[in-house]
């Protein structure tokens, strides 16, 4: 890929609580991210987004390790020499200041030119569509326009990076939805990185090249979203990222890369990916509803396939989702689209089997 | 009671609501304010009245003879002393107030932003001294400022005066001095506040927009300090334009203000009448600056909105 902007070598924070303890909020970690790239920080409440992004504006230091911004470590380097703006969560816009005295503070610290300052203010309110706001004070504005000035009040300054900490999570859903795509087009057309903060797992799927996602202090999976999606490292990937089934087996035995597990009084064959298991082994498989397809009965296929009985379903427009009983007791939910292909509709309580591909089941040993 | 706080805050929700209902809250109004009026009446604009009407006559006790006359009046605009009093006062009282913010706002400063857990300590030892007695405070300014005094002493042991004397006691500047030490403490909580009110988000979000840390404190900082540095001003300006123990204490003959002239008038000289109008002539003095500051402040507000 393209040159790294941002790496994290080895960075980690502790912040010392009020009575004298530490807390650990990121673990030593390495990070590399690209330039041009809309990543994100993925992770639920608490798991130290927020902190990474920090450490990269310069408003924290941290407690190990180095931070390079375009190969130049910024260790020394304080947050007003910095070459990244961040979109704060609650936008921080200056409530004495006018919408275009804002936006245009940044080129004022700068010392740029009144007259270039003026043309770069209007040409950022234009990008974001506010021309015609600029007399007006914050408090004055709906949410989605705060957000908008101050998405205009970083940009203007033509960042290398752009850091922006939940930046749509004062929204509503709806507004959400239409600011997302318009994010993500504004990050395509100025071709500046982005660096974005959520724990809304969907919008890290739709919005991002690539995704890292946090627990407690670590990054626990760094990569594409369809990567992360399909191929989750952890179970708690899995199960934060879309939903997912899991399903308790023991490894009977693999051979190259194809294993066979046991559920229940079932054997069945999946991909083997893991590394440092061996036949006994508890395991996990997981696998996404969208995955699996029920059958009437066992039809001669090839396919792995789990008995079980229809509990429940439900129909949910482009799709029915399923929760099937299975003999050992775990439930899976089944998502099928609701289109004429499969003519096969059961009933609560029939008896039913569960298929899938070999290839969309993934062992997790966690 | 609830239904009378609807009808006031909520009155379309409450238009259906019959007669019978709307009747009992009103009278109930009546009965709440009441006593808040009363007592306005009764120990502001009653004295206030008197005050005034005490202007127009020539001696204060005989209510019964009234001799309505402009004669204070006549005397207070053709006596030029009274003019400089009024205005050295106005001046000291403006002086004190910009020091005392000036002095105070460092210290609001660190106790709003970097105390941390020192701050109900910091907050604390600010007031204790502010509970001792008033008198005592200035008093103590006498023994530092007198000629046996801690200045005296010291200037003489560096030998940069030859003989104990007083420095700067019986002068203005004693009454300055001791005045801004004195209400440094009021002066500094309100400018606390308004510090302690503005999102710490702000000023990170100041400095990632490549503002240096004092240009973040013009820009941002002490613009919306502003408040609490007005509110500072005026706990400060106004009592100390009526003060006369201090100028009585510390101040010497040129250190007089115009409290000291009221009192003298009120007490010694027993002519009430001209007390009251300089009284009067010093009311409207604080009236119109803290006017102004309250239109100020409401049109900003108006255009600006609450700091939310
Ligand atoms: N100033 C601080 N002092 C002490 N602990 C802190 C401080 N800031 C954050 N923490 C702790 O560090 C951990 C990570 O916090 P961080 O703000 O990075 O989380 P986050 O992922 O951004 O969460 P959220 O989604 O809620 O914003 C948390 O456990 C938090 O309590
Ligand atoms: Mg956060």
């Amino acid at each position: 890929m393209s040159d790294t902007i941002i790496e994290l070598r080895n960075i980690s924070k502790q912040y010392r609580n009020p009575d004298g303890g530490m807390v650990d909020a990121l673990y030593p970690a390495d990070l590399s991210i690209y330039a041009g790239e809309f990543f994100t920080l993925l992770g639920p409440s608490g798991c130290g987004k927020s902190t990474t992004l920090r450490i990269m504006a310069g408003f924290e230091a941290a407690t190990s390790g180095d931070i390079l911004i375009k190969n130049q470590s910024m260790l020394k380097v304080p947050a007003y020499h910095r070459p990244v703006n961040m979109v704060f969560q609650d936008y921080a816009l200056f409530p004495h200041l006018t919408i275009a005295k804002n936006v245009e503070f940044g080129l004022e610290m700068k010392k740029v030119p009144k007259s270039e300052r003026e043309d770069r203010v209007q040409a950022a309110l234009d990008m974001v569509q506010l021309n015609g706001l600029e007399r007006r004070k914050p408090n004055q504005l709906s949410g989605g326009q705060r957000q908008r000035v101050a998405l205009a009040r970083a940009l203007v300054n033509e960042p290398s990076v752009l850091l922006l900490d939940e930046p749509l999570g004062a929204l509503d859903l709806k507004l959400r939805r239409a600011m997302q795509a318009e994010l993500k087009q504004l990050q395509q057309q100025v071709g500046i990185t982005f660096v974005y903060v959520t724990h809304d797992q969907e919008e890290a799927l739709a919005m991002s090249d690539r995704i890292a996602v946090m627990d407690g202090g670590r990054y626990l999976q760094v990569d594409t979203p369809q990567e992360i999606y399909e191929h989750p490292s952890t179970r708690f990937v899995a199960d934060f990222i879309g939903e997912t089934n899991f399903i308790s087996a023991t490894l009977n035995s693999h051979v190259a890369d194809l294993a066979n597990v046991q559920i229940g009084s079932q054997a069945v064959g999946v991909v083997y990916r893991a590394n440092g298991i061996y036949p006994g082994d508890e395991v996990t498989l997981a696998i996404r509803p969208e995955k699996l397809r029920l059958e009437q009965n066992a039809n001669g296929t090839e396919l792995p396939q789990l008995t079980g009985t229809l509990e429940q379903a439900m129909y949910l427009g482009t799709d029915t989702r399923f929760v099937v009983r299975m003999e050992t007791g775990e439930s899976l939910v089944v998502r099928e689209q609701n289109q004429m292909v499969n003519d096969f509709r059961p009933t609560i309580g029939d008896a039913v089997q569960v298929q899938f591909t070999a290839e969309d089941a993934r062992i997790l040993t966690d | 009671m609830s239904d009378y706080v609807n009808q006031v805050t909520h009155p379309v929700t409450n238009s259906r609501t019959t007669n019978k209902e709307s009747a009992i809250p009103r009278s109930l109004l009546g009965s709440l304010i009441g006593p808040t009026w009363i007592w306005l009446v009764l120990f502001m604009l009653l004295p206030m009245l008197l005050m005034f009407l005490m202007t127009f006559r020539t001696e204060a006790f005989n209510w019964r003879e009234w001799e309505f006359t402009f004669e204070n009046y006549r005397k207070f605009i053709e006596t030029p002393s009274y003019h400089r009093l009024l205005l050295r006062s106005v001046w000291m009282a403006f002086v004190v107030a910009a020091l005392s913010v000036v002095a105070a706002y460092p210290v609001a400063y660190v106790v709003a932003f970097q105390a941390g857990r020192w701050r109900n300590l910091m907050i604390m030892l600010l007031i204790v001294p502010a509970m001792s007695s008033f008198l005592l405070r200035v008093l103590a300014w006498r023994i530092i400022l007198g000629s046996s005094g801690l200045l005296s002493t010291v200037l003489l042991g560096l030998g940069i005066i030859d003989e104990a004397a007083p420095i700067l006691l019986y002068t203005p500047t004693a009454v300055i001095i001791t005045l801004v030490y004195v209400w440094l403490p009021f002066a500094a909580l309100p400018i606390a506040v308004a510090l302690n009110q503005i999102e710490p988000n702000l000023l990170e979000a100041a400095s990632d927009l490549g503002a240096k840390p004092y240009a973040t404190f013009l820009r941002i900082t002490l613009p919306l300090s502003m408040p609490g540095v007005i509110a500072a001003f005026l706990f400060v300006f106004i009592p100390t334009l009526g003060e006369y123990v201090t100028p009585a204490l510390v101040g010497g003959p040129e250190g007089v203000m115009i409290g000291n002239i009221i009192w003298d008038q009120f007490s010694r000289a027993l002519n009430w009448p001209m007390g009251a109008l300089l009284s009067m002539a010093m009311l409207l003095i604080v009236l119109i600056p803290a006017g102004f500051i309250s239109l100020y402040s409401k049109i900003s507000r108006e255009r600006a909105g609450n700091y939310d």
